[in-house]
C-alpha cells in the first residue's frame, strides 16, 4: 500500500514537471528535440525511480542469494513498509540462519578438531579404492592424496579386506614392522576407513599379557591394591598361599590377611610407599585361611599415574615360614651345639678331673680290653703290682692272677656280657715280685658309643691287711674251723645246719637249700629255700643252673650257704651235680663271697663220688672250747660288740639270745666269775666289756 | 596449401581472437554511432550515448564470455580514449573575461562540486560515487567522470549511474532553463553565465545558449569549467595514488595533449582529431557500458539523483543571486 502511494506521488510529481516544461517550451518555442531530452530524463529518473522501488526487493533478492552461497548478510530496513518488514523478516530469519550457520561451523570446527587430534588417519575410498577424502594428517604425511588409488599410497594396503569391517596389516618399512589397523564402515558405496597405528599398542599389549602371565603363574603372592588398600587383583600364587581365592579376596582390605596387632604397622608401611615409592623386606605374619600363620616378606610398591598420583599399590609377598623355622631350627641347633660344646668341656673337664682323681686315686685302678689286654694304668696300680705304666700297658691282665686264678677275667668279662653291671668282690692278684696280695675289686663295664663291650675298668684296693686280720678274727670267733672263699663237704646234716648256725650268729647271713622241711633242721624260714619242682614262694627248682644263679645272687661275701644235695642227686645225675659243685667253687673261691657246705646223707654217692667231692671241698673241723657252749657264744657276742667300740648291757644279751634277764645275769655272771668280763658304768647304765683274758680265749679259738 | 595452414596456425596463436574482433567491431559501432548522433544534436553527450548503447547491448545478450570479452578492452582502450580526449580540452585564457564572471564561475562550480559531494555524503553515497558525482556537476559532466574514473576507480554500476545522472541533470537544465529565461526576464549575457556556470555538458551549453545567441560566450564560461579538469585530476591522482606523487601516465599524457591541444598544435589538426578521440573514448565507454548490469546500474537509487539535483539547484540558485544582485 505504501509502495503505492509512493509511486503514486512521483506520477504527480512527472505529470507536475511535464506539465510546467510543456508551457515553458510553447512558449519559448524551443526546438522538437526538446522532447527527446524529457525522455531521456524521464527515462532515466524512472530507471533509478524504479530501482530505488526494486532496490529492497533485489537487496533482499541478493541476500537471499548470498545466503543461498553461505554469505549470510543483513538487510537494512530502509522504510517501515512492507518491504521493511519483509527485511525485517528476512534479517530475522539470517539471524537464525547465522546461529545455524555458527553452530554448524562449530561443530565442525569440533569435529576437524577431533580429526585432527584423532589417532589416526581418516580417510574414504570410492567404490574403485580411490581416495575420495582424507583428514589434514594424513594429507600432510602422504600429500595431495585424493583421487589416488589407495593401494599407491598406502603399500600393501589389502583392499580385499575392506568388506571385513575391521583388519590389520603390516607395513615393512626401513627394516622396520608397523602394524596398522584399519577399522572400516561402508556407506553407499563409499568407504571409510580410519587407520592407526597399533604398532605400539601390540607392543603393550604383548608386554601386558607378559606381565599377566608372570603375575598368573608366580609362585610369589602377588596383590594389587587400590588407595584404600583394598584388593583389586589377586593371583594365583597368592591363592597358593593364603588358600583365598581371588572372588573371596577381591574388595576386601589387606588387614584381613593379617594379626590385629599388626594392622597399625600395615599403615605405617602404606604411609612410607608412599613418600618412598616403596618398602622392601617386610617380614610379617600373615594368616591362612584355614587359620595357620605364617610367615611372609612383602615388599610394598605405590604405583602412580601420568601426573604423579598415586593410584593404588603393588604387594609382593614370599612365603618364608620354612626358612624361618630352617634359621630358628639352625639358631637352636647352634645352641645345643654351645650347649653340647660347652657340656663337652665341662665333661673334658671332668674327664680331666676324673682322669686326674684315678691319676692320683689311693685305689688301683686299670682297665682291659676284651681281649684280657690291659689298656690303661694308674699310678696307684704301679704301686700296688709293682709294674710301671709303661709295662703294663699291652701286656695280659691275666699276668695279674694268682695261678688259680687264671681265668677270672674271662669269667668277669662273661659275667659283665650277662648283664651284671656293678661287680664287686674281693680277690687276690699278683704282683710283679710274685707275692699275692687281697685286693677288693669294683669291675665296671667300658661300653664303645654302639654301646658293645668294649672292655672293663677295675678299681682293686690292696686289702691284704685287713684281710688278714678278718680272718685271724673270724678264726677265733667260729666254732669250726672253716675260711672264707672255700667251699666245704657234710655227711652229717645236723653238723652242716650247726655251722651255718655258727656263722649267722657270728654275722654271715644263712641261707639253707633243702627239701628238708626247716623246722625238722632247725633253720629260720626266712634263710630257707625248699628245693621243690613246684614254682611258689620261698620254692627252688632242682636245676643246678638255677641252683648257681640263686647262689650267685646272693649279695655281698659274707654269706654261709648250706646246699643238700640229696634231692638234686635224686633228680639230677651226679655228674651234674658235681659240675655245679665245681662251678660254685670257683665262684666262691674266686669272688669270696662266703663259706659254701654242701651235705648228703644219701646212699646215692658211691665211693668213687665221695673221693671226688672230698677232691674238690674241704672237710669240717671242730674247735676245742674248755666253756660251755652257751657261755662261749656270750662272750663272742660281747667280744664282737667290744671290736666295733659298742659295750652292750645285760639287757642287749637277752634280746641277742632271746633269754630271760635271770639267765642272762647268771651266764654272765659265770664269765665275770671266770674273769673273762668285766662290768664298768656308762653313766647309769651297767655295760659289759671282755677283759685281756677274754680277748687271749677269743684269740686262741 | 602449407602457407595457408602456416597462416591458420600463426593466427591461432595470436592473443586476439575473431570473437575479440567482433566485439571491438560491436563497440566501436556504438562509439561512432554515438558520435554521429552528438553531431546531429550536441546535447547528447556521445559519450553517455555510447556507455547507453554498450549498456542496451550488453544487457540484450547477457552474454558473460562476451562480457568478459569487451572487458579485456577496458584497460587498453581507457588510456588511450583518455589521453586523446586531450584534445577536447581547450584551455581558456582568464584575462578574457571579467574578473566578476571568473570568480562567480569558479565560486559557482566549487559550490556545486562541494554541495553535491557533501549531500552525497549525507545520502551516505559511497565516496567514488559522491566524487564522481560531483566532478560531473561541478566541472565538465560525462568526461570529467570518464577521467576521473581510473583514478578514484568507482564500481562500474557507479561509474555508469553517474555518467546517466549527470546527463540527466544536464539535459534537465537545459530543458527547464529557457523557461527560468522566460520567466525572469534574463538579459543573454546573463543566461550564457548561467549555463556556462551550471549546465553540465559542453553539448548541452551549446544547445541552450543557442536559443540567445550567446553561444561563445556560454561555451567560454563552460571553457573555464572544462579546464579545472586538469587540476582536479592533479589532485585526485596524487590523492589516491597508491604511492606518493605518483600519477599515471595516461593522466600526465592527457594534461600534456589537452596543453599542446590548447597552445601550440594547430587548430586544424586539433579538430581532425577531436572525432577520433570522441570515437574512441565513447568506444571506451561503450566496452565499459557493455560489462554492466542495467540492474546493477538501477539499484544505485535514487539518492544519487536527488544528491546531483540538489546540488545542482545550490549552484543555479547561486547564480541567480548574483546575477540578480547584479554582480554579474
Amino acid at each position: 500500500m505504501r509502495v503505492f502511494i509512493r509511486f503514486v506521488l512521483l506520477f504527480t510529481i512527472i505529470s507536475a514537471i511535464s506539465l510546467v516544461l510543456g508551457i515553458s517550451l510553447v512558449e519559448v518555442g524551443v526546438s522538437p528535440s526538446y522532447y527527446a531530452y524529457v525522455l531521456i530524463v524521464v527515462l532515466i529518473i524512472s530507471l533509478f525511480s524504479a530501482g530505488s522501488i526494486l532496490e529492497p526487493v533485489e537487496e533482499l533478492r541478493d541476500a537471499f542469494q548470498s545466503a543461498v552461497r553461505g554469505e549470510m548478510r543483513k538487510v537494512a530496513p530502509k522504510s517501515s513498509d512492507e518491504f521493511g518488514e519483509l527485511a525485517s523478516a528476512f534479517n530475522w530469519m539470517i539471524e537464525e540462519l547465522i546461529k545455524e550457520k555458527e553452530s554448524l561451523e562449530e561443530s565442525e570446527k569440533r569435529f576437524r578438531s577431533v580429526m585432527e587430534e584423532l589417532d589416526g588417519w581418516l580417510f574414504e575410498l570410492d567404490s574403485n579404492h580411490r581416495i575420495v577424502f582424507a583428514t589434514n594428517n594424513f594429507k600432510e604425511k602422504f600429500g595431495d592424496v585424493e583421487g589416488k588409488y589407495v593401494g599407491d599410497v598406502l603399500e600393501n594396503f589389502p583392499v580385499e579386506k575392506l568388506e571385513l569391517g575391521k583388519f590389520e596389516y603390516e607395513v615393512i618399512k626401513d627394516g622396520k614392522i608397523t602394524t596398522v589397523e584399519v577399522v572400516v564402515k561402508k556407506e553407499e558405496g563409499i568407504y571409510r576407513c580410519l587407520a592407526r597405528d597399533v604398532s605400539e599398542r601390540k607392543r603393550v599389549e604383548r608386554q601386558l599379557a607378559f606381565f599377566k602371565e608372570i603375575l598368573e603363574h608366580s609362585v610369589d603372592a602377588i596383590v594389587i591394591l587400590d588407595v584404600d588398600s583394598r584388593i583389586t587383583v589377586w593371583n594365583k600364587g597368592a591363592e597358593m598361599m593364603f588358600g583365598y581365592t581371588a572372588e573371596e579376596a577381591v574388595g576386601k582390605p589387606l588387614n584381613f590377611l593379617m594379626p590385629k596387632e599388626h594392622w597399625r604397622q600395615c599403615a605405617e608401611n602404606f604411609k612410607r610407599a608412599v613418600v618412598e615409592g616403596h618398602v622392601k623386606d617386610i617380614e610379617a605374619p600373615r594368616i591362612r585361611k584355614d587359620g595357620e600363620l605364617i610367615i611372609v616378606d612383602q615388599t610394598l610398591t605405590s604405583i602412580h599415574d601420568s601426573n604423579g598420583e598415586v593410584v593404588g599399590f603393588v604387594a609382593i609377598m614370599r612365603d618364608i615360614t620354612k626358612r624361618k623355622r630352617a634359621e630358628l631350627d639352625l639358631k637352636t641347633s647352634l645352641e645345643e651345639l654351645e650347649k653340647r660344646t660347652r657340656e663337652l668341656l665341662e665333661v673334658q673337664k671332668e674327664l680331666q678331673q676324673l682322669a686326674s682323681i684315678v691319676e692320683n686315686s689311693n685305689d688301683a685302678i686299670y682297665s682291659v680290653d676284651v681281649r684280657g689286654i690291659i689298656t690303661s694304668w694308674n699310678r696307684t696300680a704301679e704301686k700296688v703290682f709293682g709294674w710301671s705304666k709303661e709295662e703294663a700297658i699291652g701286656m695280659d691282665a691275666s699276668a695279674l692272677l694268682p695261678e688259680e686264678l687264671k681265668g677270672e677275667t674271662e669269667f668277669i668279662i662273661r659275667r659283665i656280657r650277662e648283664g651284671d653291671s656293678g661287680l664287686s668282690f674281693e680277690t687276690r692278684r699278683l704282683r710283679k715280685d710274685g707275692t699275692v696280695i687281697d685286693v677288693e675289686i669294683t669291675v665296671s663295664p667300658i661300653l664303645d658309643e654302639l654301646g658293645e663291650l668294649s672292655g672293663i675298668s677295675i678299681i682293686a684296693r690292696d686289702i691284704s691287711e685287713k684281710k688278714r686280720a678278718e680272718r685271724e678274727a673270724e678264726k677265733r670267733m667260729f666254732k669250726y674251723d672253716v675260711e672264707r672263699g672255700r667251699i666245704y663237704f657234710a655227711d652229717n646234716f645236723d653238723l652242716a645246719v650247726d655251722v651255718i648256725n655258727d656263722l649267722v650268729k657270728c654275722g654271715y647271713t644263712g641261707r639253707v637249700i633243702s627239701r628238708r622241711y626247716p623246722e625238722n633242721i632247725g633253720v629260720c624260714e626266712d634263710n630257707y629255700i625248699m628245693l621243690s619242682s613246684r614254682k611258689m614262694k620261698g620254692t627252688l627248682d632242682p636245676d643246678p643252673e638255677k641252683i648257681y644263679r640263686e647262689i650267685m645272687s646272693l649279695p655281698g661275701w659274707k654269706n654261709a650257704v648250706l646246699l643238700d644235695l640229696d634231692y638234686l642227686l635224686v633228680k639230677r645225675n651226679f655228674e651234674e651235680v658235681y659240675e655245679l659243685i665245681q662251678r660254685l667253687k670257683d665262684v666262691f673261691f674266686v669272688l669270696n663271697k662266703g663259706i659254701l657246705i654242701v651235705c648228703s646223707e644219701s646212699e646215692l654217692i658211691g665211693e668213687r663220688e665221695f673221693e671226688l667231692l672230698k677232691m674238690e671241698c674241704r672237710g669240717i673241723k671242730s674247735r676245742k672250747v674248755e666253756i660251755p657252749d652257751e657261755i662261749y657264744d656270750v662272750l663272742r657276742f660281747i667280744y664282737s660288740k667290744n671290736k666295733i667300740g659298742e659295750r652292750p648291757s645285760i639287757k642287749d644279751v637277752m634280746n641277742n639270745f632271746g633269754i630271760t634277764r635271770n639267765t642272762a645275769k647268771k651266764r654272765v655272771q659265770q664269765l665275770l666269775d671266770r674273769g673273762l668280763i668285766r662290768i664298768i658304768k656308762d653313766g647309769r647304765f651297767k655295760v659289759l666289756e671282755v677283759t685281756e683274758d677274754g680277748r687271749q680265749i677269743m684269740r686262741v679259738a | 596449401m602449407r602457407e595457408t595452414v602456416k597462416l591458420i596456425e600463426v593466427a591461432r596463436e595470436l592473443p586476439v581472437s575473431r570473437k575479440d574482433v567482433q566485439m571491438f567491431l560491436l563497440l566501436l559501432l556504438c562509439g561512432v554511432l554515438a558520435y554521429l548522433i552528438s553531431l546531429a544534436d550536441p546535447a547528447l553527450e556521445p559519450l553517455f550515448l555510447a556507455l547507453a548503447f554498450g549498456i542496451i547491448a550488453g544487457n540484450l545478450q547477457k552474454d558473460e564470455e562476451k562480457r568478459r570479452m569487451a572487458e579485456k578492452f577496458i584497460p587498453v582502450l581507457l588510456p588511450v580514449g583518455i589521453t586523446l580526449y586531450g584534445v577536447n580540452i581547450n584551455i581558456p585564457y582568464l584575462g578574457e573575461f571579467h574578473p566578476e564572471v571568473v570568480a562567480v564561475t569558479l565560486i559557482s562550480a566549487s559550490l556545486i562540486f562541494l554541495s553535491v559531494f557533501w549531500i552525497s555524503s549525507r545520502l551516505k553515497l559511497s565516496n567514488q560515487m559522491s566524487l564522481l558525482l560531483a566532478c560531473g556537476s561541478g566541472i565538465c559532466g560525462v568526461s570529467a567522470i570518464a577521467i576521473i574514473s581510473p583514478l578514484i576507480k568507482p564500481k562500474k554500476e557507479e561509474f555508469s549511474a553517474a555518467i546517466m545522472i549527470i546527463t540527466a541533470v544536464g539535459l534537465t537544465g537545459a530543458i527547464i532553463y529557457p523557461s527560468i529565461a522566460h520567466f525572469t526576464d534574463m538579459s543573454p549575457e546573463k543566461f550564457a553565465v548561467l549555463s556556462g556556470a551550471t549546465l553540465h555538458q559542453t553539448g548541452i551549453v551549446k544547445i541552450s545558449s543557442q536559443l540567445f545567441g550567446v553561444e561563445e560566450k556560454a561555451l567560454a564560461i563552460k571553457g573555464i569549467r572544462i579546464a579545472m579538469i586538469a587540476l582536479i585530476v592533479l589532485v585526485l591522482s596524487i590523492l589516491y595514488s597508491e604511492s606518493r606523487f605518483y600519477v599515471p601516465w595516461y593522466i600526465v599524457s592527457f594534461l600534456g595533449v589537452a596543453l599542446f591541444s590548447s597552445t601550440y598544435l594547430p587548430s586544424g589538426i586539433v579538430q581532425s582529431l577531436r572525432p577520433l578521440a570522441t570515437v574512441m573514448f565513447a568506444t571506451t565507454l561503450a566496452a565499459i557500458g557493455y560489462t554492466v548490469s542495467l540492474g546493477k546500474v538501477q539499484r544505485v537509487g535514487v539518492r544519487p539523483l536527488v544528491a546531483a539535483y540538489a546540488g545542482w539547484i545550490v549552484g543555479v540558485v547561486f547564480i541567480m543571486l548574483a546575477i540578480g544582485s547584479g554582480v554579474v
